[in-house]
């Protein structure tokens, strides 16, 4: 569903509650489920998982923002029984008498009662050859159960977005858009995946006709940004959040090293930035080292800047009005308020360096950056979460797959999975 | 008197010249100390502005230009430093280091150059250029610079060290190996750098690696057998070792202690009697109770690798020596205890232990009496075990015990004895082993029933093929869920263990029958694990679902839902 679209819906979105009590729902008899979102949750993230295949069913389900920590209501189905069961989903029956006090409870309190509609189409955005294990998103998606496609740089720069287009929800991890090969170029000099790294690419570039790969990768960059103008939701994390501005901004300027594109960085470059044309960020300062594993001053943490670097310490979510600022509050629902920080090639986003009108949804208090962006561009939306993998607080090249079973409570996680249900919802306009 | 002035007016000069200098380093300092960085190097420029030659006030403004990011201001007071002091060889590194942040990679080789006419015949100018170079990653130009020094020193060894250590960084193994058995002479103190750097090489390097070193020098060799004992080639590591160790008694000590800290953490049996091999040879070359001690550790560490023959005769050799001290006579028969037991020769390693339990602790003595306890099972005596045990009163005594019952077949004197155990005696797998007994003997009413004990005794005597026979016999005399779907799931196991997966499978399938809820859904977790190892999937995820809706309750669950998990791609297997 386009953002166009539910917004058009917007007037009647809340007033559509009882559309789960229609006739066709009447037969069952058993009457409503509902999923609860606290502690008393056995499976947290696989929870989303049973609400989105219900969708792809064409089942519908109510999101019910703050209360319980976002319980889901569902209607009483055997299939989805089923399919909760086998997933160690807890939840509980309601009967009408019960469900009419919750939702009471809900009209009286900053709470909010979501319609979800339609299972939104899911892209992840990844060469073929990456790991299944290396994208916290694909991770959290392949234990919630929620289908989606793999696309590469093809399907973004087919003609007339036609790829992207068949996507309701686009995520892309740690991609680096200004087309250095996340600056390992050196460090990493000769380590085989890079190798392979440096070649896909290269040859991805040559097949488009683009002169080098910055230039192929500042290309899809744009795909990826008209895509979201269009109407689509984009997700981003670790360094995707940052490299992609920094191509948008950065069109018609040498932001890449010599290695990349035979020609060194432009000195002048940080000045020549056209922030105008970014998501997220504005006025950064380029990393002009081509060695230093990073690409600007907008990562407050600076991982790979030893001298620099920032220890860890924990990000805490916002809380919104749910009646008012639905889309929000439903990025933040949480079992928990205050999260473990977790670094990635981009940890954190410098406030100095976030544009006005971006919502911030959770910072680390007292800390001058960010963890958490939402925005919209055109006529769909972006978000923007730092940082690599919520379980891996030190994640190193080389190190062991995160097991999502032996988190299944994961609250950096459910951000992540917040995000893939939000293009669900029929929601009203963000207000702040 | 005119020259009586002029000194005067000099040395008053050259005091308030060096009162004006301390009161700005001081104020430099302080600014630097509260982190005011910029203010800091403003400072420290200022003093270097009036006295080029003030090395303290260079070294301050390189500190603080580092958080700054501006180290590339150093390269011209350094420069200007070096003009009046060429001497001053700190000055040199610095210049090196601003002109790199500069950017100027010619001007930090001319720095390089002129301190190396200063210092003919010294690496540091070279090790410094390339070191400073690194700290650019620029590893490219750090080689070109470590290989011109060696070039200039006419040297083929200089900067050895740097030159391997650099190779690995780069996944270049050949280099470095080749670099390191040229260190390896050269720089003795090195070679656990060069250890520890070449462990990190990836197994398909390791043939060629050690090939590389074994060419090498004796040093290098060495270090080839301390690698080659790490990465699973204990014996012709030995070979290595021996085939280079030096000639002098200290030198070869030094060396086999190497070899042996090296083997430290190798496993394996084969690894075990290589480290029994290098402590006997140290022990050849150790006199007094140092030696002893070695022989005893030899001949425990050849028992743990199987060699029996060869503990045994180290432990002869402590027992013909008189020296020995009394306490580690003791620990030599103590090891004979279990060497023998080893040799199946349990009567005489009872003897042995009763001789000397009184020289023994308490831990000791019940360790070893256990042990012979378990030396009698095996050999099918369960009379005299139980006899080794009377007077045993531990909870490891009474886990014994419960097995020895069980195997009469008194399952109600063995469910006492194995309560009785408790979750704490033993390891944890035995803790697991025990608990796995009580669950399989618990659903049979009988309080006896000897077929079943033998069964169970055969097994433990190694005889899977003949236990799984009688065990499907036993099974077949007893109600579905009165103990035969738990033995029927026990046979499966073994019978999985054996490699005979049909057989496992038609076993675990009859052992998955609903009217025994508390072992069907642990044999259809088997059975799907069985499944899933077939490449059979979808017949494993189908078992899985029915177990997890069929058995919500069972214990089973969650590790059905984490097999499922696994099975449909939703998290890495483990």
């Amino acid at each position: 569903m386009r953002r166009r679209d539910f917004l058009r819906s917007a007037g009647g979105a809340l007033a559509a509650a009882p559309f789960l009590a229609l006739p066709r729902y009447a037969a069952w008899q058993a009457p409503w489920v509902l999923i609860p979102m606290d502690d008393s949750q056995a499976d947290h993230l696989k929870a989303y998982g049973v609400v989105f295949r219900l969708l792809e069913r064409g089942g519908r389900a109510e999101w019910f923002l703050n209360y319980r920590n976002g319980a889901f209501l569902l209607p009483s189905d055997p299939v989805t029984a089923r399919d909760a069961a086998l997933a160690g989903v807890t939840t509980e029956p309601l009967d009408e008498g019960t469900l009419l006090g919750i939702r009471a409870e809900i009209q009286m309190g900053n709470m909010e009662a979501v319609p979800l509609e339609k299972a939104p189409k899911v892209a992840v955005y990844a060469p073929p050859n990456a790991a299944p294990w290396d994208d916290a998103v694909t991770m959290a998606l392949r234990y919630a159960g929620v289908n989606f496609d793999k696309i590469w740089d093809p399907d973004v720069l087919a003609p007339g977005g036609a790829g992207l287009a068949r996507y309701d929800w686009l995520h892309l991890h740690h991609e680096d858009f200004t087309g250095q090969y996340s600056k390992f170029y050196l460090t990493y000099a000769g380590a085989p995946w890079l190798n392979e790294m440096v070649e896909r690419n290269t040859a991805m570039a040559r097949l488009y006709g683009f002169p080098n790969v910055p230039a192929e990768k500042r290309a899809v960059a744009e795909a990826i940004a008209a895509y979201v103008h269009q109407g689509g939701f984009l997700f981003a994390m670790c360094a995707a959040t940052e490299t992609l501005d920094l191509a948008l901004a950065g069109a018609g300027v040498d932001i890449a090293a010599a290695y990349a594109d035979q020609t060194p960085m432009d000195p002048n470059a940080t000045t020549k930035m056209n922030w105008s044309r970014a998501l997220a960020f504005q006025d950064a300062r380029l990393e002009l080292s081509p060695t230093v594993s990073q690409f600007s001053d907008i990562d407050g943490h600076e991982v790979n800047a030893l001298s620099r670097r920032q220890e860890l310490g924990s990000f805490r979510t916002f809380g919104f009005s749910a009646k008012i600022d639905p889309v929000a509050t439903m990025l933040v629902q949480n079992h928990r308020e205050t999260i473990p920080d977790f670094y990635g090639l981009t940890t954190s986003f410098r406030k100095s360096r976030i544009k006005p009108g971006v919502t911030i949804l959770a910072d680390e208090p007292g800390a001058p950056w960010a963890k958490y962006l939402h925005g919209e561009h055109g006529q769909g939306t972006w978000t923007f979460y730092g940082g690599h993998d919520p379980e891996d607080p030190q994640h190193q090249i080389g190190d062991a797959p995160t097991d999502l079973s032996m988190h299944p409570h994961s609250p950096g996680y459910r951000l992540i999975l917040n995000n893939v249900l939000f293009p669900a919802a029929k929601k009203k306009e963000l207000k702040t | 008197m005119r020259r009586a002035c002029l000194s005067l007016l000099l040395l008053f000069g050259l005091s308030a010249s060096l009162a004006g200098q301390t009161e700005l380093m001081t104020r430099a300092f302080e600014m630097e100390r509260r982190s005011n960085f910029g203010a800091a190097a403003d400072a420290y420029g200022e003093i270097l502005r009036q006295y080029p030659d003030n090395l303290s006030a260079l070294l301050g403004l390189e500190r603080s230009l580092g958080p700054l990011r501006r180290d590339a201001e150093l390269a011209l007071p350094a420069e200007a430093l070096l003009a009046g002091n060429p001497a001053a060889t700190a000055a040199y590194s610095i210049a090196m280091r601003g002109w790199a942040s500069a950017g100027r990679p010619d001007s930090v080789a001319s720095v390089a150059s002129r301190w190396a006419t200063v210092e003919p015949g010294s690496e540091v100018p070279y090790r410094e250029w390339g070191n400073t170079l690194l700290g650019q990653r620029d590893g490219n130009g750090a080689r070109r610079a470590y290989l011109t020094g060696r070039e200039r020193l006419g040297d083929p060894a200089a900067l050895a060290g740097e030159l391997a250590l650099l190779a690995a960084a780069q996944n270049n193994w050949d280099d470095a190996a080749q670099e390191w058995a040229l260190a390896m002479d050269r720089y003795p103190g090195y070679r656990l750098t060069a250890r520890n750097a070449l462990l990190r090489a990836p197994v398909a390097e390791h043939d060629r690696i050690l090939r590389e070193l074994s060419r090498g020098t004796p040093a290098a060799r060495r270090l080839g057998a301390e690698l080659g004992i790490q990465w699973g080639q204990p014996a012709e590591a030995f070979a290595q070792l021996m085939s280079s160790l030096p000639e002098g008694p200290p030198a070869a000590v030094e060396a086999l202690r190497q070899f042996l800290d090296a083997a430290r953490g190798a496993e394996g049996p084969e690894a075990a009697r290589v480290r029994g091999q290098a402590l006997e040879q140290l022990a050849d070359r150790t006199s007094g109770s140092g030696g002893s001690r070695l022989r005893l550790e030899a001949a425990r560490t050849y028992a743990d690798g199987g060699d029996a023959a060869a503990a045994r005769r180290m432990l002869a050799a402590l027992a013909a020596d008189g020296t020995t001290p009394p306490d580690m006579a003791a620990g030599a028969a103590a090891t004979l205890v279990t060497v023998l037991l080893a040799e199946g020769q349990v009567a005489e390693a009872q003897r042995e232990l009763d001789k000397l339990r009184q020289n023994l602790g308490q831990e000791n003595a019940d360790r070893l009496t256990l042990q012979v306890a378990e030396g009698w099972i095996q050999s099918g005596d369960l009379d005299r075990a139980e006899a080794v045990l009377a007077s045993d009163s531990t909870i490891e005594a009474l886990s014994v015990i419960g097995r020895i019952r069980l195997y009469r077949g008194d399952l109600s004197g063995a469910t006492t004895a194995l309560r009785s155990a408790g979750p704490f005696a033993g390891t944890r797998e035995e803790a697991t082993a025990r608990t796995a007994l009580l669950a399989l003997i618990q659903p049979i009413e009988a309080d006896s029933l000897p077929v079943l004990g033998a069964a169970l005794f055969t097994l433990a005597r190694g005889d899977s093929a003949a236990a799984v026979a009688s065990l499907l016999q036993v099974a077949d005399g007893l109600p579905v869920a009165g103990g035969g779907a738990e033995l029927r799931l026990l046979a499966a196991r073994v019978e999985l263990a054996r490699g005979q997966p049909d057989e496992a499978e038609r076993l675990l399938r009859s052992a998955a029958d609903s009217s025994a809820p508390a072992t069907a859904p642990a044999a259809e977790l088997v059975l799907a694990r069985l499944l899933l190892s077939l490449g059979r999937n979808g017949e494993a995820v189908a078992l899985l679902e029915h177990l997890i809706l069929t058995y919500p309750g069972s214990a089973s669950v969650p590790q059905a839902r984490r097999v499922l998990d696994a099975a449909r791609g939703g998290i890495p297997e483990s």
